[in-house]
């Protein structure tokens, strides 16, 4: 009725071993060479940053853009003042 | 054991469903709510973090002709009440109550009442010095004080050293778990959602009617928790309301932390199990998690317990006791194996995160929990030997901050993928 004392201690010691060894071997290697070691960034700095920075893209584009036609202007009379006025 | 099995899948199931419905439904709230804050910010030795966080309470984009910060310089040796005055000299909203060796350094509880007495403000906020928060986590943890049911509100902590050591990124876990889906659930759920004793806070005319904070028990905020529902008020649970602490980063800084969390729990649980029975404020779902709640920290016992039991059969020479041993190898192997259901909400946690890397650490959390069982037997012993003798429990084990998470503030490279 009594399990044989060297079985117990067999299966004491085999089993948690294969078990932790299948359980624990990707834990140990993402420890190792984490790539996800943290910290989580929070909420609010995300959106903050995410706001500022297409703030400032759709702000500089913008002023390029207005650049851009007030440098294009006197080329773009220049080309087309070649072709005939047909105003009438 | 099997209801606490239970409770967590019924917690990491209704978060699930949650997070599924909350892509779609989004709750804007159009009331503008500016009630004035007092933030009570308790500090003994502190001076390697508190720096930081009084400069985060400058940017904070709550109006500061609305705020009181509180610097409680708990009879510090450091250089922290220096760096608290110099705060309060470039910004007039931060104020600093001294209190020297002769009636301070009794712990956070007295250094809370202390700033309590010096509060002005509608609703009373508490950070320990550590933290980090949004900036706009103000707007967000008093705004559910609109309605008139809520006297007190818990943001989220999240772990901001998690990268230190394998320690922080275990605390790191936990946290998810515990408050990505166990206070969210709870939030959701209408049940016992908890103030942790920082990142949250109350209304004042609730707290001046408790009595403020018990400086005779250790885990106040579980005890804060439990006066407010059983005075007929909840505790709201504000999700993104995220604030940065820094956790502990050795196996004996957990220990002792963890030791003062079950030894106070363990307190509440002998103060408060009869009267939430009792209570005519709690509904019965409320009174069934609340008895949950106060009971956790014995579950490691019973675990060890039921270990040694089966353990010892194993040995015993006798064949009635070894119809026992069967049934005892069951109710030890679900001890532990049951207890792999708070295992499933951190991983659910870790998901809902974004966070898919990280839930390979989980299996690493079985050291924690087996960590856990001499943590809680310790302090269910000493507990029991301070009732039996008639001494004190409340002698304070402060955490040490070294100001670790420092290097990750700021600095955007970190950033992980994470979902809304």
């Amino acid at each position: 009725m009594i399990p044989d004392l060297l079985w117990v201690l067999a299966m004491l010691g085999l089993g948690p071993a294969i078990l932790f060894l299948m359980m624990l071997l990707p834990s140990f290697l993402e420890l190792k060479r984490p790539r996800d070691a943290g910290p989580r960034m929070i909420m609010e700095d995300i959106a903050g940053v995410t706001q500022t920075v297409r703030f400032e893209i759709s702000f500089i584009s913008s002023i390029e853009e207005e650049e851009s036609q007030v440098k294009l202007a006197p080329q773009l009379a220049g080309v087309l003042s070649v072709f005939p006025n047909i105003d009438v | 054991m099997i209801m606490y099995m239970v409770r967590h899948y019924i917690f990491t199931l209704t978060v699930l469903r949650r997070a599924k419905g909350a892509k779609t439904a989004h709750v804007v709230s159009s009331i503008k709510y500016e009630p004035t804050v007092s933030i009570l910010i308790p500090a003994r030795n502190e001076d390697r973090v508190i720096g930081r966080l009084l400069e985060r309470m400058n940017e904070l984009s709550y109006p500061k002709e609305k705020l009181q910060v509180i610097v409680v310089d708990d009879a510090s040796s450091d250089l922290t009440g220096i760096i608290a005055e110099e705060s309060s000299k470039r910004f007039k909203f931060i104020e600093v109550v001294h209190r020297r060796k002769e009636n301070g350094g009794n712990g956070k509880t007295s250094a809370m009442n202390a700033g309590f007495k010096h509060s002005n403000g509608e609703i009373i906020l508490c950070f320990d010095a550590d933290y980090y928060p949004q900036r706009d986590i103000v707007e967000k943890l008093t705004e559910p004080f609109l309605n008139p049911k809520v006297g007190a509100v818990q943001g989220r902590v999240v772990v901001l050293n998690e990268p230190q050591n394998m320690v922080t990124r275990l605390v790191a876990l936990e946290r998810i778990g515990g408050y990505r889906v166990d206070q969210e659930a709870r939030g959701s759920l209408g049940l016992i959602a908890q103030f942790g004793g920082t990142v949250g806070g109350f209304r004042r005319c609730l707290l001046e009617n408790l009595g403020g904070w018990d400086e005779t028990i250790l885990a106040e905020d579980t005890d804060l928790t439990f006066r407010v529902y059983l005075a007929g008020f909840k505790v709201a649970y504000v999700g993104n309301a995220e604030c940065y602490e820094e956790a502990v980063d050795s196996w004996k800084a957990y220990w002792t932390q963890r030791y003062r969390w079950a030894k106070g729990h363990m307190q509440c649980c002998f103060r408060h199990f009869g009267s939430v029975l009792k209570s005519n404020n709690l509904k019965l779902g409320e009174k069934i998690d609340g008895l949950l709640l106060l009971n956790v920290y014995f579950m490691p016992l019973i675990a060890l317990l039921s270990f040694i039991v089966g353990f010892v059969l194993i040995f015993l020479k006798a064949s009635m006791l070894a119809g026992i041993l069967w049934f005892s190898v069951p109710v030890s192997f679900y001890s532990f194996v049951g207890n792999f259901a708070p295992f499933f909400e951190v991983g659910i946690g870790a998901h809902l995160d974004g966070r898919r890397r990280i839930q390979l650490l989980i299996p690493l959390l079985l050291f924690t929990f087996l960590y856990n069982i001499p943590i809680c037997a310790k302090a269910f012993l000493d507990l029991l030997g301070s009732k039996i003798k008639g001494k004190s429990n409340t002698t304070w084990a402060k955490t040490q901050h070294l100001g670790s998470g420092n290097r990750y503030i700021g600095n955007q490279t970190v950033t992980l993928e994470r979902t809304s």
